[in-house]
């Protein structure tokens, strides 16, 4: 791996579809929104789609919360920035009001508080609401390459399994279950019914315990969702496979010093695991070396050279585990973030360039 | 910083509780004396991060301790010696 000089290889030959991947805090955000830079550069219309990028970032790339599903950023070289930030709501009422079978149904989905609840907040569905953007911006033909920024590590993985994961549970007996009728027309609970006064006690019992109305809403919310249930199940089945086909490359950012590889070669690992290519590595925020310091040195170059060291072991074991042949790089720790489009630029040639194979 | 105050300000919606500390870690040193020339890059993040609590400042009025980066790897004592400096500024903190 080529030290913190500030210069990489070329990027790899790549797929059209680049998931950056890896710890939180590492700078996968910027270095996302860098790679974008420059595939428009050369003459790329480039997506940069990211989850929760700072606020730094956010105005560098012209970003607001509720503003435009996909804002172009700038014209850059042959090519353009176009950047996008994931709104998880926005997209499970584009998909409603796409897949229900007509107004009414996407209104009574909607007008749900179960699905207001779910549409924002409930685990798991974040991922998957990412994965389903990725599969529509897939789709458009707009962009010739799309840069995808990912959650933080654990939650990463839970984007990655957020496929599978909704095919089992559109399986699973207990959907089956939550969509048996369990309310007659009074809004009664209809098996409590049928025991007379020990179901009576039940429903009271439940009421009090989860809630009527909520598990009320949640029994219509299913019902009202049944036939969009089949379309999820094959757009799950879609993406699954396309994340693991040549089109998908994923870049793991990882975190430099020796303490970190550990982390590093597992995330690289649970990648290979799930069927997934890993189309390279970069370490990013290396300490550059420094010169021995002297004695009466301040304490901040005395740590300086520290972290260098450590960092320079990290390298050094890193390129003793990775597969031979993966593309890697070594970024050095900058005195600033990117502020500016004109950094993002600096940050990217650094990178080597872009990733050039043409859309198929 | 930013998702530090955005878990604070979840903490207190969600629990109806602020933190009852906030710990700034690993900080660079600051420079014991004026350093000439050139900013070395160590002072330069250290600028930075002196930006950063500036924001605290005015977004946090809560108890506060700050802690400086350690030339130690997990393996070689760090949480021990954090404990003893987080034990020391926390004594200096309350007059212990």
């Amino acid at each position: 791996m080529s030290r913190a000089t500030g210069r990489a290889g070329p990027l790899p030959e790549a797929s059209e579809l680049l998931v950056v991947v890896g710890g939180g805090g590492v700078g996968k955000t910027t270095l996302a929104a860098a790679i974008a830079q420059g595939l428009a550069r050369d003459g790329e219309e480039a997506l940069v789609m990211t989850f929760d990028p700072s606020l730094r970032l956010k105005d560098v790339l012209g970003l607001a919360e509720g503003g435009e599903e996909e804002a172009r950023v700038a014209s850059v070289g042959r090519g353009t920035l176009w950047a996008s930030l994931l709104d998880a709501r926005r997209v499970f009422d584009r998909i409603v009001d796409t897949y229900a079978p007509d107004g009414d149904a996407a209104e009574r989905i909607r007008a749900n508080p179960y699905y207001r609840h779910l549409a924002g907040r409930l685990a798991g569905i974040l991922e998957y609401m990412a994965v389903e953007r990725l599969w529509e911006a897939a789709g458009d033909r707009r962009w010739s390459r799309i840069v995808l920024d990912t959650p933080p590590a654990q939650q990463v993985l839970d984007f990655l399994d957020a496929p599978r994961r909704i095919v089992e549970f559109l399986d699973s007996g207990a959907l089956k279950m939550a969509r048996m009728r369990w309310f007659d027309e009074a809004g009664r609970l209809a098996p409590a019914r049928r025991l007379g006064g020990v179901g009576r006690k039940l429903e009271a019992y439940l009421d009090r315990v989860v809630g009527l109305d909520l598990l009320r809403d949640m029994l219509e919310f299913f019902h009202a969702f049944a036939p969009l249930l089949e379309g999820f199940r094959e757009r799950a089945l879609a993406v699954e496979a396309l994340l693991r086909s040549e089109r998908v490359g994923f870049l793991l950012v990882a975190p430099a010093g020796a303490h970190r590889v550990g982390g590093t070669m597992h995330f690289a690992r649970a990648l290979t695991d799930r069927g997934l290519r890993l189309a390279g590595v970069v370490v990013n925020r290396v300490h550059p070396e420094t010169p021995e310091p002297g004695a009466r040195a301040p304490a901040g170059e005395v740590l300086m050279h520290w972290l260098a060291g450590v960092d320079a072991a990290g390298l050094a074991a890193l390129e003793g585990l990775l597969p031979a042949g993966l593309w890697r790089a070594a970024l050095p720790l900058e005195a600033r973030p990117p502020t500016d489009l004109e950094a993002l630029a600096r940050l990217s040639r650094r990178l080597g360039g872009a990733w050039r194979r043409g859309r198929s | 910083m930013t998702e530090s105050l955005e878990l604070a300000a979840a903490l207190r919606q969600e629990t109806a509780r602020a933190p009852d500390l906030l710990v700034v870690n690993a900080l660079f040193p600051p420079p014991a004396r004026p350093i000439g020339g050139p900013v070395p890059l160590w002072l330069a993040r250290r600028r930075m991060q002196e930006e950063q609590l500036a924001r605290l400042d005015a977004a946090w009025e809560g108890p506060r301790l700050e802690l400086e980066l350690l030339p130690l790897l997990p393996a070689e004592g760090l949480a021990r010696e954090l404990a003893d400096r987080l034990d020391r500024a926390l004594a200096a903190e309350t007059g212990a």
